[in-house]
């Protein structure tokens, strides 16, 4: 038994929304995997990653659900929204109409999600400055008008995807520090997993075992 | 759109020559064990497979899956339809209602639900007179149908008949389902009377009742002794018309109710549904239609839906349902696949294991159905058939990313029905969709329900209970006393309270049971139980490795070996306060102590 997925106090769940083609299942491979998939299909339905992270000395498991974009999977992939903490709403920068429908992703999500819900936005592909479409001060009025945190990223080059999903564990973390996202309330999004006692003498009664065996 | 064409061309030709080689055969008895990705078939060509799948035989599946009705349904996740059918759910419902002062809406809906029902019966029994009783019945206002109602003419026997016929069961569990609900009902004296009306053989101790029964029982009498020559002749269409009077009776009761201007629990509908329900109440052909109050539950139903059911999935009334569902022991896989909170946990127990990607194809599988499902006739069937290309190259392809382990015969079957002759098969997953729900069913469900992820899941449902479950006391002390003078609330009330409190001690029980050291150590460590054995044996003897017992008191002639052990047992005895580290390590001295000495008679006997 190893000790690798108990390994942490929390697990946050995130969702991954916005238009086909912005490059949502790029970010969520970058982040867990650290590497760019060029040749990525289009996902069905929802796609999963997860990852451990730290943050304030204490170890967050991400359970990260990456929805499909095109319009025919949106009735389907709300049924997901439910007990998210987190929502990264994607962009692609390099193209307008994804930025105009942010509106459209986020009613979705203040009326499918808690309103403790921490969403990020995300403008995906800075990396193609040639051919941007949309304005980062643009984006970011938006984002203020909002209320949501903003970040330009690239999932080709990996900038500021790291913090982006480090940053939004930060905000919820912070919410549970000042009580405004309930901690037992089952669709937070949020566990808590306290370490257990009996790990010590798992250990120790391992290695006797192993000692015993020997005989 | 072209490259996936010349894929999949380029893949049949692949296929066709990969398979021509293959002829082993399945074996003839199915088998269903846990997968093991580790487990090898030697001489089968299966052998390559590899994932959660790889060990798992799918003879026999074709002809069960068939068989199968997909119920795609939760009842952790409930449409406000659902919760109406469902009498536990729509208790919750009610009390929820209750707290934002909605309680007549649901009323309404019972109300006009039981008389559907007893119209419904009339209606069946009295089609062949229905234009006989139009002779004896003719349109009146509604203030007229007043005075009829109290001087109606009847016999005892044919009103008793009556009275009992209508009294069935269904009829008094929906009044009971009323009476519970209404036990903090400031309209419960109303309700008993209309309870009382639709199950006479109930007894009352109201004596509002008593009164007006004396009253009727006054008019019948008199009417009897006026009329007896008519009785026997008219006998047949006086019980109809006398049921007909008391539909229209009930019909007008709800109208008065709830609908009227003067409504003691008003619904607040439009004045244009009134005047329609006005005219549907007057006209007794309407009436038996079961449709006059069509409109007000297509009303009240929208105001459900729009105004309350949402935050009611949220509110503490609906924990209280799931949590109730959850411990009542038949959890099955559909209540976790289809509510979204339980997947979550249910994804991470699965992460835990290991076998993650059974349950990400069974999403995205699922997923992929559904949506065909809604599209129904207007699916592109390109744009389909490149979905399920992109599922099959992920899942079931010889060069799958992440392959689950499907035998060659479920992935021809997959192919088939995606690149078939006849274009896409609107279920082309429906029979590896149900293998892995067959295996997440026999292999996961029943550990999830007893890991501790579930234990978390459900105690979080019921902390963010107890956070409000004083306000809730507080409220059932509050309503006690104002129905002392019904001995029927009162033991409601009671009942009610009682079956809360053991449930919560049962539940407080359960989840301080997975804090406390015994079990976990039970849960992570099954052979603690043999391991106390030795330190009783290092107390008082052991048993060497050659059979012979030996006490730590009594010596053997064999100095060398007691005088270790006493030297030895002297020291853990001294040190009784030390930590169980050291009594560890004392064993392990013991224990090559001995299997040095043996060794060495071995040696000896040998030479």
């Amino acid at each position: 038994m190893s000790a690798g997925p108990y390994n942490y106090s929390y697990i946050f769940k995130y969702i991954i929304i916005g238009d086909m083609g912005v490059g949502k299942s790029c970010l969520l491979h970058q982040f867990t995997e650290k590497k760019f998939m060029s040749d990525c299909p289009h996902t069905i339905g929802v796609e999963f990653g997860t990852r451990i992270i730290e943050v304030a000395g204490k170890k967050i498991k991400l359970q990260i659900w990456d929805t499909a974009g095109q319009e025919r999977f949106r009735a389907v992939t709300r049924s997901y929204y439910r007990g998210a903490a987190g929502a990264l709403m994607v962009y692609d920068i390099t193209r307008r109409s994804t930025y105009n429908h942010l509106s459209s992703w986020l009613t979705d999500t203040r009326n499918l999600t808690n309103p403790n819900t921490v969403i990020f936005l995300i403008g995906n592909k800075c990396d193609l400055e040639g051919q941007r479409d949309v304005t980062y001060e643009e984006a970011k009025q938006f984002a203020d008008e909002n209320g949501l945190m903003f970040v330009e990223a690239s999932a080709k080059t990996g900038q500021n995807v790291e913090e982006a999903f480090l940053e939004t564990a930060r905000k919820i973390y912070q919410s549970i520090q000042d009580g405004r996202l309930d901690l037992y309330a089952a669709d937070s999004g949020v566990q808590h997993k306290p370490s257990q006692p009996g790990r010590n003498t798992l250990t120790n009664d391992q290695q006797s075992n192993k000692d015993n065996c020997a005989c | 759109m072209l490259q996936f064409w010349k894929k999949s061309g380029f893949k049949e030709k692949s296929q066709s020559s990969s398979s021509s080689p293959t002829t082993s055969t399945p074996p003839n008895s199915p088998s269903f064990s846990n997968t093991d990705d580790k487990q090898s078939r030697p001489g089968s060509f299966d052998s390559c497979r590899s994932g959660p799948l790889a060990s798992f035989e799918d003879e026999g599946l074709f002809d069960i899956c068939e068989n199968e009705i997909p119920k795609q349904h939760s009842r952790l996740s409930k449409t406000l339809d659902e919760v109406l059918e469902d009498k536990s759910a729509l208790g919750y419902f009610a009390q929820y209602l209750e707290s934002r002062g909605g309680l007549s809406y649901i009323h309404c809906w019972l109300d006009i639900e039981q008389f559907k029902s007893e119209a419904q019966k009339l209606t069946d029994g009295t089609k062949e007179d229905l234009s006989d009783t139009r002779n004896f019945l003719s349109p009146l206002p509604s203030t007229k149908i007043d005075h009829d109602s109290l001087s109606v003419s009847t016999d005892c026997d044919s009103y008793t008949a009556d009275s009992y016929s209508l009294c069935d069961y269904s009829s008094c569990t929906l009044s009971e389902i009323k009476m519970s609900l209404d036990a903090k009902s400031s309209q419960c004296e109303k309700v008993k009377v209309d309870v009382s009306n639709s199950c006479d053989n109930k007894n009352s101790n109201d004596t509002s009742h008593t009164v007006n029964f004396g009253t009727c029982r006054n008019e019948i009498n008199s009417n009897c002794s006026e009329d007896k020559t008519h009785i026997k002749v008219d006998r047949s269409p006086i019980r109809n018309k006398s049921s007909i009077q008391r539909l229209t009776d009930d019909a007008l009761r709800i109208f008065k109710m709830y609908l009227s201007l003067e409504a003691t629990e008003s619904v607040k509908c439009s004045e244009e549904l009134r005047k329609e329900i006005i005219e549907n109440i007057c006209d007794t052909s309407k009436v038996l239609k079961l449709d006059c109050f069509e409109k007000v539950e297509k009303f009240i139903h929208e105001i459900l839906e729009k105004e309350y059911f949402q935050a009611f999935l949220g509110s503490d009334y609906f924990c209280k349902h799931q949590i109730d569902v959850l411990t009542s022991g038949n959890i099955v896989l559909d209540d976790i696949l289809y509510n979204e909170t339980a997947l979550f946990y249910f994804m991470e127990f699965l992460e835990q294991e290991n076998n993650r990607s059974l349950l990400e194809f069974w999403i995205a599988a699922s997923n992929f159905q559904m949506q065909l499902n809604e599209q129904k006739d207007f699916f592109d069937p390109r744009e389909a058939q490149s979905d399920a290309i992109v599922l099959y190259d992920k899942y079931f392809s010889l060069q799958a990313h992440c392959p689950l382990g499907f035998s060659d015969k479920i992935r021809f079957a997959v192919e088939q029905n995606i690149c078939g002759e006849n274009g896409i098969m609107l279920d082309c997953f429906h029979l590896p969709l149900k293998i892995v729900e067959q295996v997440l069913e026999r292999n996961y469900l029943k550990s999830f329900i007893a890991s501790q992820l579930f234990y978390k899941y459900l105690s979080e449902l019921i902390n963010s209970v107890h956070t409000n479950g004083n306000f809730n006391s507080t409220d059932g002390n509050k309503y006690a006393p104002s129905d002392c003078s019904s001995e029927k609330s009162f033991s409601t009330n009671s009942t009610f309270l009682a079956m809360q409190i053991p449930r919560s001690n049962q539940k407080i029980r359960k989840d301080k049971g997975t804090d406390m050291n015994i079990d976990t150590r039970q849960l992570y460590d099954p052979d603690s139980l043999w391991k106390r054995k030795i330190n009783h044996r290092l107390s008082f003897g052991r048993i060497t490795a050659l059979g012979k017992y030996e006490t730590d008191f009594e010596p053997e002639p064999d100095t060398r070996v007691a005088s270790r052990l006493k030297s030895v047992v002297k020291k853990f005895m001294e040190e009784d306060k030390k930590k169980e580290e050291m009594a560890w390590q004392v064993a392990e001295m013991i224990v090559k102590d001995i299997t040095n000495i043996t060794m060495q008679e071995q040696k000896g006997f040998q030479s």
